[in-house]
C-alpha cells in the first residue's frame, strides 16, 4: 500500500518539477540561514558561520542531487533526458541522421516485408473461430477427392464434427445487364458450420440450400459485395443471375474471409448441389476441410479415417485402403505450401543478410562519430558520469535510429501491401495477396528494430565508453588498423554485389527496351480484345459456332469496326498447345522416335485482316469452311519448309497423329501465313497451324476488334450491346488492347528487372554509406596528422586526393570482382534477353562508371570535411 | 559510524521519533536534535535528511508546510500524520526486538 502510494506521488510529481525545484532551493536556503544565525550566536563571524553551514549541509548541488533521486522516477528521467539529447544530436545532423535511417530502413523494411507475407501465408491462422481444430484432408496425397468417397468419409468418420467438401467451379453472375465471370466455390452444407463463420450481413449457406432441386442460393465475398454492389446491404435477399439461372443472395461472407485456398481469392460461394454448375455435383472432385470434435486429438482423428478407409477397402475387396492424410488447415493452397515455404527461407535469409550489413555500416558511421567524440566523453567520464549510464546514453541513440528506420519500414511496408492487394496478375486466376499490417507484424518490427539497434549501437558503446580518462583527454589516436581492414573487405564485397546487380538489372531494362521493337510479325495496333466465355453456357458446338458467326456480323457492320475476328488463344500470353503432325504420306514414326512439336490454335475468318498479318499464299478461311465443309487448315512458313522445302504447300495434306498412333482427318493446306511470335517474344521460329474455328470449336474465345479510330475502347460499348443481344448470359471479361494483352509475355522480363533493380539501388545505398563511414573514420582519426599537412603548406587537394584514392581502391576491387562475377551471372540471362547480348558493353561500362562516381562521392564529403579542418585548431586540440 | 546501510534506513525511525517527541520541526531542527541524541557520535552531513524527509513524506507518515521559525525565519515545517504515528510504534517495537536478539547474542557468556 505504502509503495503504491508513494509510486504515485512521485509519479505525479515528475509533472511539476519546476515547482518542486523552486521548493527545495527554498528549503535548503532557509535551512542554511538558520543554521548560519545559530553559528553567529554562537560567536562566529558571518562568513565564517556561512560557511560552517554550508559545510556541515554537504554541498547545496549534491544534496539536491541526492533528493531529484528520491524525487519522482530517476529512470524514466533519465531515458527522458538522454532522448532529448539524442533527438538534438540527430537534429545537429542531419546528413547523418539521414544516411544511418535510409541504411536500417533497407534492412529493416525487407525483413518486415518478408516476414508479413510469412504472416499472411503460413503464419496467419484462417479467421475463423478455433482454427486449431480445422483438417484439410488429403487422400494419397491428393487434395483432389472423388465425391462419392467424400461422402463416406463424411458418415462414417466417429472424430469430425464436420468434413465439408468444396470445389472451383465457373461461375457468371448477371444483375442488371452485365455478366461476368466471378471466381466462385462450390461447397458442401456443411463447409461454412464446419469452419464456424458467421456471415456478416444475412446468412451463409445451410444444409438445406446443399439438396437437388433446392432453389438456387449464393453467398458473395466482402469484397466482391463492395466492388460490385458498392457493399449495399439491400442486395442480401435480392436475386442475381448465375450461369442463366435465378439465384438468391443470401449472404455476404465476413471482410477477412477470402476462402480457403489464399492466395486465390473467392468472390462467391454456391451450395454443392445447386443448378446450372458444370461439371455435375458428382462428378466434380472435392477438396475436404474438417474439424476434429472438441477432446479429439488429431491423431485420433487420423486413426479414426485411417479405420474407415480400412473399411472401404474391405467392403470393395481391394487389398490396399486408400492413405487420408489429415493436416492442420492453412489458409495456403496445400500444393503451393512447399514451394511458398523455400521461397520465403531464401528471402528471409536474403534479408537477414541484407540488415546485418546495414548494421556493420552503421555501426561504421557511429564508430566514426565516437572517434570524434573521444574528448567530449572522456570529459564526462572525468566528471563521474556512470559507465552504465554513458552506454546507456549511447544505445538510446542507436535506439532512437533504429526506431525512426522501424518507422519509415512500417510505412514502406503498409505502402507495399497496399500495392499487393491492388495488383492483379494477368495470369488468367483471381489472385491477390493480402498482406495486413497485423499486431504480429508490429510486434516482429518493435523486437526487430530493438534488437537492431543492440546490434550496431552496442559495440560502437561499448568501445566509447571504454576510453581511458588521460589518454581520451589527451586525444592520442586509437589504434584502429584491424579493425578498418575487415570493414573495407565488407565494403569491398558489397561494391562487388551491387555491381552484379545493378549489371543485371541494366542488362535486363535494355532488354525490356528492345523487346518492345521486335518484329512480332503482327501489329497490335487499334485491337480491342474481349474474353467470351460459352463454357458455363452448356451449348452444343453449333449453337456457339453460329453464336460467334452472328456476332462478328453484327460488329462487322458497326462503322467504328474496320475488322473483327475470333481466336481461341491470344498470341504473347505465354500459353500455347502443340500436337504431334505428319505430311500425307508419311511413314508412322518409330516408337521412340519424337515428333517435333506442331502448335495450333483456331481462328475465325477475317483474322489475318485484323493482326494486319497477309497470307504469303493462298486465301483465308470463309463462312463456307463450316463443320460440314472438308477440313482445311493454313500453315505458316516454318511448317511448310519443314514439310515441303522449297515446293508450294496450297493444296498439300497433312493429318494429326493423337495418342496410339492413330490418324487423324487428312487436313487440306488452304493458306500459307508468316512466321510469327506465338507464345514468347523470345521463342525460336515454331511450326504452326491455324485451324477454323467452325471446325475446331471452342467454347472460350478471344474476340479481337480493330477499331477504324485511334482510340480501340470505344467500339466496347459496341460489343457489349452485340453480345448481350446474342446471349445476356454470355460473360465478358478480360477486356484490353491487344497491345496490352500481348504485353504478359514480357511479364517475366518485367519483374526480373525490376527486383534486380530494387535491390541494385537498395545494395549502392549502403555500399555508399559503408564508404561514407570508413573514410569518415580515417579522416577523424588523422585530424592532428592532416592539421600538421595542411600547416606545412599541403594543397588540399592534394589531402583530398589521398583520402579518397584509399576508398577508390576498394571501389575498384569491388567492381573488379563483380564485373568477374557478372559474366558469369549475366550468361544465365541468355534466354530472357531480346536484342541484347549478356556482356552489353553500354552496362558494362555505365554502371562500373556510375559505381566509381557514387564511391567517390561518398568518400569525397567527408574527406572535403578534411580539408576544412584548421590546422591550429587541430594541433591544439590533440 | 561510517553511513551504513543501518544509518539509512534507522534515519527514517530517528526522523519519525523526533516528530513524535518534539511535534513539527523543520529540517535543520530535525538534524540539529538527531546530531545532539545520538551524542555527536553521528558525524554525518545535515543534506541527507531532506531525501529521507521526501521519501517519508511520500510514503505518507509526514505533511509538510511552510511556516515560520522561533528566529523569525520563513522554513518549512514537518509535522507527523496519524499513519506516522503507527508507523513510529511499529519500527520502534520491530528496532527493539532486533536489538534485544543483537544484545543476547553478543552479551557474555
Amino acid at each position: 500500500m505504502k509503495y503504491v502510494r508513494a509510486g504515485l506521488r512521485r509519479f505525479r510529481d515528475l509533472f511539476r518539477t519546476d515547482r518542486l525545484e523552486r521548493d527545495l532551493a527554498d528549503e535548503l536556503e532557509a535551512h542554511l540561514q538558520l543554521h548560519t544565525d545559530d553559528n553567529e550566536r554562537a560567536g562566529m563571524c558571518p562568513d565564517d558561520a556561512r560557511r560552517h553551514a554550508l559545510l556541515s549541509l554537504g554541498g547545496v548541488e549534491s544534496v539536491k542531487e541526492h533528493y531529484r533521486d528520491q524525487r519522482g522516477i530517476p529512470m524514466l528521467e533519465v531515458i527522458l533526458k538522454d532522448l532529448g539529447f539524442g533527438l538534438r544530436l540527430l537534429r545537429k545532423q542531419p546528413a547523418f541522421t539521414f544516411g544511418a535511417v535510409a541504411t536500417l530502413t533497407i534492412g529493416v523494411a525487407a525483413n518486415v516485408l518478408v516476414f508479413s507475407i510469412a504472416n499472411a501465408l503460413v503464419i496467419r491462422p484462417l479467421p475463423i473461430s478455433d482454427p486449431g481444430q480445422v483438417v484439410r484432408a488429403y487422400v494419397d496425397g491428393y487434395s483432389n477427392t472423388p465425391y462419392s468417397d467424400y461422402v463416406d468419409y463424411r458418415d462414417r468418420n466417429q472424430t469430425l464434427s464436420g468434413l465439408a467438401a468444396f470445389a472451383n467451379v465457373p461461375l457468371v453472375v448477371r444483375r442488371d445487364g452485365a455478366a461476368e465471370p466471378v471466381s466462385a466455390t462450390a461447397v458442401s452444407g456443411e463447409y461454412f458450420e464446419t469452419l464456424g463463420l458467421p456471415a456478416s450481413v444475412g446468412r451463409m449457406i445451410v444444409q438445406e440450400d446443399d439438396r437437388a432441386g433446392a432453389p438456387g442460393v449464393v453467398v458473395l465475398s466482402h469484397a466482391y459485395w463492395q466492388r460490385r454492389f458498392s457493399a449495399d446491404s439491400g442486395i442480401v435477399g435480392q436475386s442475381v443471375v448465375v450461369n442463366g439461372w435465378p439465384f438468391t443472395v443470401v449472404g455476404i461472407a465476413p471482410a477477412a474471409f477470402v476462402g480457403t485456398q489464399a492466395p486465390l481469392v473467392v468472390d462467391a460461394w454456391v451450395p454443392w448441389h445447386a443448378p446450372s454448375l458444370t461439371p455435375a455435383p458428382e462428378n466434380r472432385s472435392a477438396h475436404l476441410i474438417g474439424r476434429i470434435r472438441p477432446g479429439a486429438s488429431l491423431a485420433q482423428a487420423q486413426m479414426d479415417v485411417a479405420h474407415v478407409a480400412a473399411q472401404r477397402a474391405q467392403r470393395a475387396g481391394r487389398d490396399r485402403a486408400q492413405q487420408l492424410v489429415l493436416s492442420p488447415a492453412g489458409t495456403l493452397l496445400p500444393q503451393m505450401a512447399s514451394q511458398v515455404n523455400t521461397f520465403l527461407q531464401v528471402m528471409g535469409a536474403v534479408a537477414v543478410l541484407v540488415l546485418l550489413i546495414a548494421c556493420v555500416n552503421i555501426a561504421g558511421l557511429l564508430l566514426a562519430r565516437a572517434e570524434g567524440r573521444r574528448r567530449e566523453i572522456a570529459v564526462r567520464l572525468a566528471l563521474g558520469a556512470g559507465r552504465r549510464r554513458l552506454i546507456g546514453q549511447l544505445l538510446t541513440e542507436s535506439v532512437l535510429l533504429s526506431s525512426f528506420a522501424a518507422l519509415a519500414a512500417s510505412i514502406v511496408v503498409i505502402t507495399v501491401g497496399r500495392l499487393l492487394a491492388r495488383v492483379s496478375l494477368p495470369i488468367g486466376e483471381p489472385v491477390a495477396l493480402d498482406v495486413p499490417f497485423d499486431w504480429r507484424v508490429m510486434a516482429f518490427t518493435l523486437g526487430l528494430s530493438v534488437l537492431t539497434a543492440v546490434l550496431f549501437g552496442l559495440a560502437p558503446a561499448v568501445q566509447a565508453s571504454g576510453l581511458r580518462v588521460v589518454s581520451g583527454l589527451r586525444g592520442g589516436a586509437g589504434a584502429g588498423g584491424q579493425r578498418t581492414r575487415l570493414r573495407r573487405a565488407l565494403i569491398t564485397l558489397q561494391v562487388a554485389i551491387s555491381t552484379v546487380l545493378l549489371i543485371g538489372a541494366g542488362v535486363l531494362v535494355r532488354s525490356l527496351v528492345e523487346a518492345r521493337r521486335l518484329d512480332l510479325g503482327f501489329s497490335t495496333q487499334d485491337v480491342l480484345t474481349v474474353n467470351l466465355d460459352l463454357s458455363t453456357r452448356s451449348y452444343a458446338p453449333g449453337r456457339g459456332i453460329e453464336l460467334f458467326h452472328r456476332l462478328r456480323g453484327q460488329l462487322a457492320r458497326d462503322p467504328q469496326v474496320s475488322a473483327v475476328s475470333i481466336v481461341g488463344t491470344l498470341p504473347l500470353t505465354v500459353s500455347s498447345q502443340a500436337f504431334a503432325f505428319l505430311k500425307e504420306g508419311a511413314a508412322r514414326p518409330a516408337p521412340n522416335e519424337r515428333l517435333p512439336p506442331v502448335f495450333f490454335d483456331s481462328i475465325s475468318p477475317g483474322y489475318f485482316r485484323t493482326v494486319e498479318m497477309p497470307l504469303v499464299l493462298g486465301r483465308d478461311f470463309t463462312p463456307a469452311d463450316d463443320a460440314g465443309a472438308p477440313p482445311v487448315v493454313i500453315v505458316n512458313q516454318t511448317l511448310a519448309d519443314r514439310f515441303w522445302p522449297g515446293e508450294n504447300p496450297i493444296g498439300k495434306r497433312l493429318q494429326s497423329l493423337a495418342a496410339r498412333n492413330a490418324f487423324g482427318p487428312l487436313l487440306e493446306v488452304v493458306g500459307l501465313a508468316r512466321n510469327a511470335k506465338y507464345a514468347t517474344v523470345g521463342e525460336a521460329p515454331k511450326a504452326f497451324v491455324y485451324f477454323p474455328l467452325a471446325q475446331q470449336y471452342k467454347s472460350r474465345v478471344t474476340l479481337l476488334v480493330k477499331a477504324t479510330g485511334r482510340d480501340s475502347t470505344a467500339v466496347l460499348t459496341a460489343v457489349r450491346s452485340a453480345v448481350a443481344a446474342l446471349d445476356p448470359d454470355a460473360p465478358l471479361s478480360r477486356i484490353s488492347t491487344l497491345h496490352q494483352a500481348t504485353g504478359v509475355s514480357l511479364l517475366p522480363l518485367r519483374v526480373a528487372a525490376g527486383l534486380t533493380t530494387g535491390l541494385g539501388i537498395a545494395a549502392l545505398v549502403l555500399a555508399a554509406v559503408g564508404i561514407y563511414g570508413v573514410t569518415a573514420f580515417l579522416v577523424r582519426q588523422r585530424t592532428r596528422e592532416l592539421g600538421i599537412r595542411l600547416a606545412l603548406g599541403a594543397a588540399p587537394s592534394r589531402v583530398v586526393r589521398a583520402l579518397t584514392r584509399e576508398s577508390l581502391w576498394f571501389t575498384t576491387m569491388g567492381i573488379g570482382l563483380g564485373l568477374v562475377a557478372s559474366l558469369a551471372a549475366t550468361s544465365f540471362l541468355g534466354s530472357f534477353l531480346y536484342g541484347v547480348t549478356p556482356t552489353d558493353p553500354v552496362v558494362f561500362v555505365a554502371i562500373p562508371a556510375l559505381l566509381i562516381l557514387t564511391a567517390y562521392a561518398a568518400g569525397r564529403i567527408p574527406a572535403g570535411a578534411a580539408t576544412r579542418i584548421d590546422p591550429i585548431r587541430a594541433l591544439r586540440d590533440e | 559510524v561510517a553511513k551504513t546501510d543501518v544509518w539509512q534506513g534507522t534515519l527514517a525511525l530517528m526522523v519519525l521519533r523526533t516528530l513524535e517527541t518534539m511535534g513539527p520541526q523543520h529540517g535543520y531542527g530535525l538534524a540539529r536534535r538527531i546530531e545532539q541524541t545520538s551524542g555527536a557520535q553521528l558525524s554525518v552531513n545535515y543534506g541527507t535528511i531532506y531525501p529521507a524527509l521526501l521519501k517519508l513524506e511520500q510514503e505518507g507518515y509526514v505533511v509538510s508546510e511552510w511556516g515560520t521559525s522561533d528566529t523569525n525565519r520563513r522554513a518549512k515545517f514537518y509535522r507527523l500524520t496519524r499513519s506516522g504515528r503507527r508507523q513510529v510504534a511499529r519500527i520502534a517495537a520491530e528496532w527493539q526486538q532486533t536489538a534485544a536478539i543483537v544484545t543476547r547474542f553478543l552479551a557474555p557468556e
